[in-house]
């Protein structure tokens, strides 16, 4: 058993190394991330101004700005990872190696969070330079807490997601890509998710980034009050979605891995 | 003019067989929601009063259409070195490499443009979007906005011809920064005077309000409203030929270059 853990925590270490230090060697990857980032804030900020509303939406669009980073690595970098390395030829040797596919990907989530941080922060510092946006730190323990929890049950379900990429090829691909736009509007990242109106929320209340981003505009935008739950509920469901994912994301994983291996689909290339 | 046509249809092949007909036939169908699912929420919400939708709607589809363009360039460098592994065959074929992206990316073009034209069958009863298309505008647009997109697209592919770390997120970033200048969005009077100006000149602005007054028959905001309709046009000529120019040129460059530097049949994985 202890030797299983540390097996785990040794995978998990190698990818989140690979993903950390990896993402780190070109600087024009950096750049151009926080330069898309910030483009596309700027983007509704003036959008907003256009249409006159209050200033207080500059600071959710800039917490929006700051969220977005990790919703698109969760979906790229987490969901179709596996997918890439069965592309790449990579996925074969990592099946044949006594390393768990769960600590692989659990370690490309860790990996990926730390690395989008970085680039996150810098969308957020930008963002608050240039357009002198206000967030009140009185309740930062709090809203750090309900970042992680976020954090946890996106990436849960990067994992999820995951899985059904192993089994399927470019359909799933272009699933996502399909997805992407729609899921990045309907988890309000630009705009308060009370909006959507309560059919659309229901479904848009699955994606972690709307009650996570909602929680965190509560605690850190002074003016912010179309909120759709209080944020300590939202931290709660935030939890149970994550444990759920998790849970989900163990079982989809040894269940498709199975499937693949005996479909042969785990070295089927350009499919 | 065969290679063109070949390359149109291996860009379908890739865009389409992926699946079955119909599933794809949704697929384009849906696609372009993402692009304007936006628009529709906020200034349904918040810019009602402004009576702005019309502007921002079909400019942000019409910059859709062409986005499609230059992504399609750009990643199909990477698409095919790293992923097909198929470049350089590519390289080794008797059609030019130019010809080969045009080729594909005319195919993107046509499959988002479709998209955008059965979306649109719902969007202009649904939302009472001001329609009385001006036809013969909207072809040569339509035909011209290809070409400047593909003078920027055949620009950055050589961009990615002569590096083998680039990411695309480098396509995203400067296309983003394009997207917010273009007005495609909201009218540049939004920004500070200096960047509303250089609005003015971002090669994709004449185009979008070009297709905008083609397909709506009005002139909407005041953004470029002092050049009549065909003033549009020949800005939009002079912008496509001088950019698809300059683009064959430097993607001419880029594909020498990249043979002579070995960088036609390199992976890194990346």
């Amino acid at each position: 058993m202890k030797k299983k853990f540390l097996l785990f925590l040794r995978t998990l270490n190698a990818r989140a190394y690979v993903r950390i230090f990896g993402q780190m060697r070109e600087a024009t990857w950096v750049v151009a991330s926080v330069l898309g980032g910030f483009f596309t804030m700027a983007t509704y900020i003036y959008l907003y101004r256009t249409l006159g509303t209050g200033s207080e939406f500059s600071g959710l669009v800039v917490l929006g700005g700051f969220m977005t980073p990790f919703f698109l690595n969760v979906l790229w970098g987490v969901a179709t990872q596996l997918y890439w390395e069965k592309e790449m030829g990579n996925l074969e040797l990592m099946l044949v190696s006594p390393a768990p596919l769960s600590a692989f990907l659990v370690g490309l989530s860790v990996g990926g969070a730390m690395h989008t941080m970085l680039r996150s922060l810098a969308v957020l510092f930008f963002g608050i330079a240039v357009f002198k946006v206000q967030f009140t730190v009185l309740h930062l323990p709090s809203a750090l807490l309900v970042f992680l929890v976020t954090l946890f049950s996106m990436y849960g379900l990067g994992i999820v997601f995951s899985s059904l990429f192993l089994y399927h090829g470019r359909d799933a691909w272009r699933t996502a890509d399909l997805v992407m736009e729609p899921t990045n509007v309907l988890s309000g990242s630009y705009f308060p998710a009370r909006f959507l109106g309560l059919g659309l929320l229901g479904i848009a209340a699955l994606i972690p980034t709307t009650l996570g981003l909602d929680a965190l505009r509560q605690l850190l935008v002074p003016s912010f009050t179309v909120k759709v739950l209080d944020w300590r509920w939202e931290l709660l469901i935030l939890i149970g979605l994550g444990l759920v994912f998790a849970f989900i994301a163990s079982w989809a994983l040894r269940s498709v891995e199975y499937k693949a291996r005996r479909d042969a689909r785990l070295t089927l290339r350009w499919q | 003019m065969k290679g063109f046509l070949a390359s149109m249809y291996i860009g379908l092949q890739i865009e389409s067989n992926w699946t079955k007909k119909w599933v794809w036939l949704l697929y384009l169908a849906a696609y372009p929601i993402g692009s304007f699912l936006t628009v529709i929420i906020l200034y349904g919400v918040f810019g009602q009063k402004t009576g702005l939708l019309p502007y921002a709607l079909y400019g942000t589809i019409f910059y859709y259409s062409l986005s499609m363009v230059f992504f399609d360039m750009a990643f199909s460098v990477h698409d095919d070195r790293e992923h097909y592994q198929t470049l350089k065959y590519i390289f080794l074929s008797s059609t030019s490499y130019r010809t080969y992206l045009c080729g594909r990316a005319a195919t993107r073009y046509l499959i988002a443009l479709a998209g955008i034209f059965i979306n649109l069958c719902w969007l202009v009863p649904v939302l009472r979007l001001p329609f009385h298309p001006n036809w013969g505008y909207l072809i040569a647009g339509a035909t011209l906005g290809y070409l400047v997109a593909a003078g920027l697209g055949l620009a950055v592919a050589s961009v990615f011809l002569l590096t083998i770390k680039l990411d695309v997120d480098v396509v995203d970033a400067l296309f983003g920064g394009i997207f917010v200048l273009s007005g495609a969005l909201f009218p540049p009077t939004a920004f500070p005077a200096v960047f509303a100006k250089i609005a003015e000149f971002v090669p994709l602005s004449p185009f979008i309000e070009l297709m905008r007054r083609a397909i709506s028959g009005k002139i909407l905001t005041s953004f470029l409203s002092d050049m009549s309709t065909f003033q549009l046009l020949g800005r939009v000529a002079l912008s496509a030929a001088v950019l698809f120019a300059l683009g064959s040129l430097l993607v001419s460059f880029g594909s020498r270059q990249a043979q002579r530097k070995g960088y036609i049949d390199v992976t890194t994985a990346f």
